[in-house]
């Protein structure tokens, strides 16, 4: 289908416009909690390393105090295991760790706590995040350096970053079907428009939109069923206007029938020349009849208001009747192979034949023969004439309304009798076509389901 | 004895060269323009064959059918504008005995009423003694049926309908038959004329005509008549 790529693409470009949205906010909302989450947890962890290292200041001075220049005694006692490293920087360096010498704090820290200020510095030893607080503790001439690894807080926000990652990733992955479902949604209304116009296009035309779902597609709903609406109400009266117009010529037709009738059984007393003219005056009434009742069964016929009735029927019978009661004589009927009986409705039938036998009466120099062959579930009934044929280019326009072939401009036929034959056999399941008759002249093979359809 | 017509029906034009028409075949035709006369003339004089216009001013010619099949059973031929419509199962449903669509070829109407009238005739003439069936006693010379030495009240159509069948016992009888023989169609009469008749003729002779014991339904071929 043509009209489906715009739809898929623009489903495809709202689900991508959604899930990239999705990621960026994901990734701002992620970036931000894991700045913010670093900074507190940096913040808490370097004030509780403070106070630690304060307490253990305290500690050394009063270590210190009960055993003056006893400076690594006094750093075991501190017991810190591997959670810190102090160190003491008297005379020269005391330390109770291999990890962390002298060498490893930073000059800048040094010298700060040198001029008696609390100092404290993140730096980078081995490869590794330490914390180092300096605490001068200048009764005893000395400075307490406490060293704080931050391996973990670094692996800490290292889970952190990535389980805000995953996270961003997954809500990215979950607005796409997110994006999916709802341009789904948006995309469908669209698509049951189309199917609408597609609908009433192809004839249906009580096709209308379901306006039960978003209300914000209601003015398109409304003005859809509107344009619908308006559209077979005209198509409705002007079907109306063709069976009222039809419809109301009945009477007057009636009228003149019985006048004529009154005309017709005096035409012995009538000059020879008014004779002609009541000849004349009555081919044209039947003329007219005709076609007032083939316009009423065909504006019938749109307005679909048929009703089909199905019966048993044989078609041998049905036809030697109809040729009977119209030709006024027997026509050869060839069955190849049978039954001949098929379910359908008779009275469509009946026009069907009629009009098949009317139309090789005028224009085929009459009916010579019939075939009726049964072939699958299927009745093939060819009615062949004697006439000059139907020329190949005109095969299908003889069966369109009013449509006559140039053999039969000699004004009398209605016009419609071939599309009746063509309509009616579509309406009960069949077809129409016309070919050439082996003994020359046109067959019409009408083409009928042993059983129509029903309705 | 020459045959009386009334005809109903509203158009001047058609009624006057219908009229004509039916004169020059040798009827009595007295024209009534809307249902209230026609039913005033029906009253005042003895008719053997009614044709009403359905689409008549005034009373409906639905009514005027039903109106005067109360209170006869006179042949009645209903007029319709297209043969398809619920027109025509409402005039049979009202009484009718037939109909005929406009636009109507004089010649066509005069062959109807010949039909209708023939039949009535036919048992006028019908040489048969009565025939016991159950509870039923009909008499074809006296144009009577009898349930329970009761008299019904048939119409021509009907009796003629049940004289088809009773000749028959047992036997299935096609619509297509029931046409030609009491119609005097040919293949292409309309079945639906059959169906309101035999619905009609239920209501009067079987004790409970939704499931008839005489009339019986053989689905897809016809009707036949059980003693």
């Amino acid at each position: 289908m043509a009209d489906r790529a715009p739809k898929i693409r623009l489903q495809r470009r709202a689900t991508i416009a959604f899930a990239l949205m999705a990621l960026a906010s994901a990734i701002a909302v992620a970036g931000i909690s894991y700045s913010r989450a670093r900074t507190v947890l940096i913040a808490q962890r370097e004030s509780s390393a403070l106070r630690q290292a304060f307490l253990n200041a305290k500690n050394v001075r009063a270590g210190l105090r009960e055993d003056e220049f006893e400076y690594r005694k006094v750093l075991d006692s501190l017991a810190t295991g591997k959670s810190s490293f102090p160190l003491i920087l008297a005379d020269r360096w005391y330390g109770v760790s291999v990890n962390i010498r002298q060498d490893d704090i930073p000059e800048a820290l040094k010298i700060r706590t040198a001029t008696r200020v609390v100092s404290r510095q993140r730096t980078v030893i081995k490869g590794k995040p330490y914390f180092i607080v300096g605490i001068p503790l200048p009764e005893q001439h000395i400075t307490y350096f406490e060293a704080f690894p931050f391996a973990e807080l670094d692996r800490t926000l290292g889970t952190l970053g990535a389980a805000l990652g995953t996270s961003a990733a997954i809500a990215a992955v979950i607005a796409a079907a997110v994006g999916v479902l709802v341009t789904r949604r948006v995309v469908r209304p669209l698509r049951d428009l189309a199917a609408a116009a597609n609908r009433i296009a192809h004839g249906d035309l009580a096709a209308r939109l379901d306006g039960s779902g978003d209300k914000s597609l209601t003015p398109l709903v409304t003005s859809f069923n509107d344009m619908a609406t308006a559209l077979q109400d005209r198509v409705d009266r002007d079907t109306r206007f063709a069976s009222n117009v039809s419809h109301e010529l009945r009477s007057p037709l009636t009228a003149i029938r019985a006048s004529l009738g009154l005309v017709t059984s005096r035409v012995d007393l009538m000059p020879e020349r008014a004779r002609s003219g009541v000849e004349l005056l009555e081919n044209q009434v039947d003329r007219f009849e005709r076609m007032v009742l083939d316009l009423l069964d065909i504006s019938k016929l749109d307005g679909s208001k048929t009703n089909l009735h199905a019966e048993a029927i044989d078609m041998v019978e049905l036809v030697q009747v109809l040729t009977t009661s119209m030709l006024r004589k027997s026509i050869p009927i060839q069955v190849k192979s049978g039954p001949t009986i098929i379910y359908s409705d008779k009275r469509f039938l009946e026009r069907v034949i009629a009009n098949i036998i009317d139309n090789a009466q005028r224009h085929g120099k009459g009916l010579t023969s019939v075939t009726m062959e049964r072939i699958g579930n299927r009745l093939h009934m060819s009615f062949d004439d004697s006439g000059p044929g139907v020329p190949e280019l005109e095969r299908r326009r003889i069966f369109e309304r009013f449509a006559r072939g140039a053999a039969a401009r000699h004004g009398t036929g209605s016009g419609l009798g071939l599309a009746l034959v063509s309509e009616y056999s579509t309406l009960l399941g069949g077809n129409v076509v016309v070919s050439d008759a082996p003994t020359g002249g046109a067959r019409f093979t009408l083409s009928l389901p042993e059983e129509m359809a029903a309705t | 004895m020459t045959t009386r017509v009334l005809f109903i029906e509203d158009d001047d034009a058609i009624r006057l060269a219908l009229r004509m028409n039916l004169e020059d075949d040798g009827y009595d035709v007295v024209e009534a323009p809307d249902g209230e006369v026609g039913l005033e003339c029906f009253d005042a004089g003895a008719f053997d064959v009614v044709l009403i216009d359905l689409l008549l001013p005034g009373i409906h010619g639905l009514e005027v059918c039903r109106r005067i099949r109360q209170k006869s059973v006179v042949p009645i031929i209903v007029v319709t504008a297209q043969s398809d419509t619920h027109d025509v199962v409402a005039g049979l449903e009202a009484g009718a005995d037939d109909y005929i669509t406009k636009p109507i070829a004089p010649k066509e109407l005069s062959a109807r009423i010949r039909a209708i009238l023939r039949r009535v005739d036919a048992h006028r003439e019908s040489p048969q003694t009565s025939i016991h069936m159950g509870d039923l006693e009909i008499s074809a010379s006296a144009g009577e049926v009898r349930k329970a030495g009761v008299a019904l009240n048939l119409t021509k159509t009907e009796f003629q309908i049940l004289v088809e069948l009773a000749d028959r016992v047992g036997q299935v009888v096609t619509k297509e038959t029931l046409l030609e023989r009491v119609w005097g169609y040919d293949y292409l009469g309309d079945s639906r004329l059959v169906d309101t008749q035999i619905y009609r003729l239920r209501a009067k002779i079987e004790d409970n005509p939704s499931s008839p014991v005489h009339l019986v339904t053989v689905r897809g071929l016809g009707y036949k008549f059980l003693a």
